[in-house]
C-alpha cells in the first residue's frame, strides 16, 4: 500500500507530507505512515503541512493519539509550515499544548538536534 | 418563515470516495452566494465534519455511504443540508467535551461535532419523514 511520500533527515528525522487535498483516505495513508514509522523504530517524525488548508477531527485526533506514541519512544511527533487555515484550527483547539509547532520545517528538524 | 432559495442538489453513492466532489461544491456554491474567505474556510470545515461523521457513524466506515447534499439560502443564511440513510445520530447524547483534556490524553471522538459548531452558527440534526437523517449547517452570509 502506498503511503505519503516520507524522505529522512539527518539526525534519522523521518518527513512526512500529507495528502492533499486532506480527506478522509489520506488521513488513512497518514495514519498507516505514522504507523509504519512506529514499526521501523524510526521515532522522530515531522509532519509537514504545507499546502494544507483542511483537517478534519479524525486527523486531528490521529496525530493527538500518535504523538503519545511517538514520545513514549524518546521521539516526537512534530508538525510543521501550517497555512493560516489550519492555525485556526490549531488555535481552536490549543493543539499547540498537545504537538510541537513549528514555522518551517528546517526549524522542525533543528529542534530535534541534541 | 422566510423563503428559500433551493441553489444545489445532488446525490453522492459513496461519500468516502465522493469526500473532494462533495466540498468542492459546497465551496463553489458558498463563494457565489458571497462567503468570504474565512467564513468559506468554515464552511469547508464544517461539512467536511459532517460528511465524515456520516462515513464514520451512519455508515459504521461501510462502502457505499450514500448522501444527498443540497444547498439553499435564506435570510438566516447559507444552508448546507446532508442526508444519510444510516444510523441516525442524536447530539443530545453525545457529550460535551474538554477538548483540551480529551487531545491531551490522545483520546479520539467528540471534537467533530465540537468542531461544527466553531464553525458554523448552526447545527440541526434530525429525521426525514422517510426515515432519513439529515444534518443542516447553517451561515450566516456577510450583510449586502
Amino acid at each position: 500500500m502506498a503511503h505519503p511520500p516520507g524522505e529522512t533527515k539527518p539526525c534519522d528525522v523521518v518527513i512526512l507530507h500529507p495528502d492533499r487535498p486532506v480527506n478522509l483516505r489520506s488521513i488513512a495513508r497518514l495514519e498507516d505512515a505514522l504507523a509504519e514509522q512506529l514499526r521501523h523504530a524510526r521515532y522522530k517524525v515531522v509532519v509537514d503541512f504545507e499546502g494544507v488548508n483542511r483537517m478534519p477531527s479524525t486527523g486531528i485526533g490521529v496525530l493527538s493519539e500518535m504523538v503519545g506514541l511517538f514520545r513514549r519512544e524518546g521521539g516526537d511527533l512534530k508538525v510543521c509550515t501550517l497555512s493560516y487555515e489550519l492555525s485556526q484550527v490549531f488555535d481552536m483547539l490549543a493543539l499547540d499544548e498537545v504537538l510541537n509547532v513549528y514555522s518551517t520545517q528546517e526549524e522542525a528538524l533543528r529542534a530535534f538536534k541534541p | 418563515m422566510s423563503k428559500s432559495q433551493h441553489l444545489f442538489e445532488a446525490t453522492f453513492n459513496d461519500a468516502y470516495q465522493d469526500f473532494d466532489s462533495i466540498l468542492e461544491a459546497v465551496a463553489k456554491i458558498a463563494a457565489a452566494a458571497g462567503l468570504d474567505k474565512a467564513a468559506l474556510f468554515q464552511i469547508d470545515g464544517a461539512a467536511a465534519e459532517a460528511v465524515a461523521n456520516i462515513v464514520q457513524h451512519a455508515y459504521r466506515g461501510l462502502e457505499g455511504a450514500r448522501v444527498k447534499l443540497e444547498i439553499e439560502q435564506d435570510e438566516s443564511g447559507l444552508q448546507v443540508i446532508l442526508t444519510d440513510w444510516g444510523k441516525p445520530f442524536d447530539p443530545s447524547q453525545v457529550p460535551e467535551i474538554d477538548v483540551r483534556a480529551q487531545l491531551a490524553a490522545g483520546k479520539r471522538g467528540g471534537l467533530g461535532l465540537y468542531m461544527m459548531r466553531r464553525f458554523v452558527d448552526r447545527v440541526e440534526y434530525g429525521t426525514n419523514p422517510d426515515g432519513s437523517n439529515f444534518v443542516r449547517l447553517t451561515k450566516a452570509l456577510p450583510l449586502a
